[in-house]
């Protein structure tokens, strides 16, 4: 018998008018790739209605967990229904900054309520698949965190159970091809504004030595699972997972192979998961990407840089900039762009909107104060999907099992600083 | 022995100083402690579009705004310090307190006029510390993976994890030169300062709406971080104000009587804050 979260779930797509409408002027924003227009996310005007709103509950309260509720909390569309997690202290944590939802230990309870509708997966990678298998079984939509899981075929398992979970949204947590600024990026790409791709660089840098502490001996090395070399992907596979994702969806296409470095360089506490790793994707059409991320050196965060023929973009925070080649072809819209200079060459800032934001008066480059963080926007389009769909999430079972496996390669590569194929094989479902 | 670790938040620079048996430990729990230093100033940031605070400040006049509890914790510690100085401390910009409606029940904060907003820079380090001390308690890190600590913001605002720590109050007049020590224990130091000679105020007198041109310390200690530095600022603003025993424990105000002698002009509680 289903439970009730799938059946109302399904009998919600009769159509209505507001229900035709919202998806025309939804799908039209996608379609453009511009800014999905919002109200200022903290801005409740009026209640919620409870057909809208999406009982939600997170599950792992971790730091990606708590950042999860905090964007659902900012959601108008989503109600923080439950929290979950197995350590006594996180649900302190949890009580305090979100009082109404309820707390439970065990995730079990979330899927034996048939009033939650979502879960909202955050515990360490190697243990998601057991609790998206059984959240899918117990009718709930499904979010997963990226990547999907630390092994292919526990990858492969989470994917079959969302593909044979039909009616039920099950969306990864690959957090850009949902962000606005970079879905015009993707537009501006695809429309072949750089030219033939040359090439591309990624990186990620942030001084941190990924350890956790906790007052129990027992609880701090399952806290410390990432520095664990049988459970974690490592920086490659935790955190350049959607990086690699970007380049995947931008420049099209599966990579082939990745060829890997790394080592512990600074954080010598015993761990066995490198601090600095480089890596390098080789792509269809003889197509090579760089990567690079340590935790030893800050020095200029997180980018993405895609190289072309006509012009190099890059994407850093949730902006970008488009660096024109001299003798590339002029595109008529440049010369009102707002430019900016960065040392010796001069970008022509690529904004998502930006002629309404000129047309408004208002500084394309300036700050955006109502910009939100790509998880939101990754969450406002999963609860876009319940109330406004069914339609295969931008980042499906598919998509988010690709990506797993890239990460889990090229994690390999880099543990065995050797280059690492993928095949066809490794990418079916 | 001691780890320190630090981080750039709140355009200050946060330390963590912590002592313990294990290095690797050590630090790790001094990132969690910035970790959360960050956090706060992800929410309390004035100057940042996309903090908290800039959202409430652009949107709180067209209809209430759900906040964090966080947030609205930071705000009704700003109400209460506001309400018992009699208005010396005030976060609010071109206007008083009186403007601002805070529901408990839901969290929601309006504006009632235009033009308001709202500075947390008189508490925001003092916060951001307090929530460091939650998270120290919540993990049951003290007495585990620390021994002691002090973690500081700005060097204007300490928080003392066990202790004693015997803290300087400088003499800004004459390097070197202290003006008083106070020994801390699981407690809080704010200390909140105006000199006439800096070429713009950062501390505006309520009153008369401009900067205050007089040279003036005060120190505050408490249990609570956040009050200590609310209360450090009322106390520059209006020296003879006394705090409620509930928010603070001692106090000391100190003004300057020629370029480099002072006098404390407020008494503490007892007559000295060692």
């Amino acid at each position: 018998m289903l439970p009730d979260t799938r059946t109302n779930y399904l009998d919600r797509m009769s159509f209505t008018r507001r229900h035709f409408l919202k998806i025309g002027s939804l799908a039209g924003a996608l379609a453009a790739g511009e800014r999905i227009p919002t109200a200022a996310p903290w801005t409740p005007t009026e209640p919620r209605h409870d057909l809208d709103t999406v009982s939600c509950a997170v599950i792992g309260f971790g730091d990606w967990g708590r950042e999860i509720a905090a964007a659902l909390d900012r959601l108008e569309e989503a109600r923080l229904t439950a929290i979950v997690d197995h350590f006594p202290i996180m649900l302190r944590r949890a009580q305090r900054a979100h009082p109404d939802a309820a707390r439970h230990a065990d995730y079990r309870a979330v899927l034996n309520d048939p009033g939650i509708q979502a879960v909202f997966i955050a515990t360490p990678t190697h243990t998601h698949k057991q609790i998206v298998i059984h959240a899918l079984e117990a009718g709930k939509h499904v979010y997963c965190e990226a990547p999907l899981a630390h092994t292919i075929d526990d990858s492969r398992a989470i994917a079959r159970a969302a593909r044979a979970a039909k009616g039920q949204i099950f969306q990864g947590g690959l957090l850009y091809r949902t962000e606005p600024q970079y879905r015009s990026v993707y537009g501006f790409i695809r429309s072949g504004a750089i030219g033939q791709p040359a090439m591309g660089r990624s990186q990620w840098h942030m001084k941190d030595s990924w350890r956790r502490v906790s007052a129990s001996r027992e609880r701090e090395q399952e806290l410390n699972w990432r520095l664990d070399a049988d459970l974690s992907l490592g920086l490659f596979g935790e955190v350049g997972i959607q990086q690699i994702d970007t380049t995947a969806w931008m420049l099209g296409g599966r990579a082939s192979s990745v060829t890997g470095f790394g080592a512990v360089m600074f954080w010598k506490d015993g761990r066995n998961v490198a601090d600095t790793v480089q890596a390098l994707i080789s792509w269809p059409n003889d197509l090579t990407t760089m990567y690079d991320a340590s935790l030893v050196s800050g020095f200029d965060a997180m980018y993405d840089l895609l190289f072309g023929s006509d012009a190099t973009i890059i994407l850093r925070d949730n902006k970008a900039w488009m660096f024109k080649e001299v003798d590339a072809p002029m595109l008529g819209w440049e010369v009102y762009a707002r430019k900016d200079k960065f040392y010796k060459e001069t970008g022509i800032a690529l904004l998502a909107n930006a002629t309404k934001l000129d047309a408004l008066g208002e500084d394309p480059t300036a700050e955006d104060p109502n910009a939100e963080t790509p998880l939101y926007w990754a969450l406002k389009a999963f609860m876009d999907n319940y109330n406004y769909g069914p339609f295969d999430p931008v980042v499906n079972f598919e998509r988010a099992h690709e990506a797993t496996v890239v990460a889990i390669k090229g994690a390999e590569a880099i543990r065995r600083n050797t280059r690492v194929d993928i095949t066809d094989e490794d990418y079916a479902v | 022995m001691t780890v320190r670790v630090a981080r750039r938040a709140m355009a200050t620079r946060f330390e963590c100083s912590l002592d313990g048996a294990d290095e690797v430990r050590l630090c790790a729990a001094g990132e969690m402690l910035l970790d959360e230093v960050t956090r706060m100033h992800q929410t309390l940031s004035f100057f940042d579009p996309r903090s908290e605070l800039y959202n409430l400040n652009r949107n709180a006049f067209k209809a209430p705004v759900q906040v964090s509890v966080e947030l609205f914790e930071a705000l009704s510690i700003c109400r209460d310090v506001h309400e018992a100085s009699s208005g010396a401390f005030n976060p609010v910009l071109t206007s008083g307190m009186q403007h601002i409606v805070m529901d408990p029940g839901s969290r929601a904060v309006q504006f009632e006029a235009e033009y308001v907003a709202i500075d947390l820079g008189g508490i925001g380090k003092g916060s951001a510390l307090r929530a460091v001390s939650q998270l120290v308690d919540d993990h049951a890190l003290l007495g585990t993976v620390l021994d002691s600590g002090l973690i500081h913001g700005g060097t204007s605002s300490v928080l003392a994890l066990s202790g004693p720590f015997r803290i300087g109050i400088d003499n800004p007049h004459v390097p070197g030169q202290l003006l008083d020590t106070v020994q801390l224990t699981d407690e809080a130091l704010a200390v909140s300062s105006v000199m006439s000679q800096a070429p713009y105020g950062h501390i505006v007198d309520p009153a008369s709406g401009r900067p205050m041109e007089i040279d003036r310390i005060a120190v505050v200690v408490s249990t609570r971080a956040d009050l200590a530095d609310a209360w450090a600022t009322a106390l520059v603003v209006s020296p003879h104000v006394r705090p409620p025993m509930a928010h603070v424990s001692r106090w000391m105000v100190f003004d300057c009587v020629n370029t480099r002698d002072w006098k404390q002009i407020a008494p503490g509680h007892p007559n000295e804050l060692s």
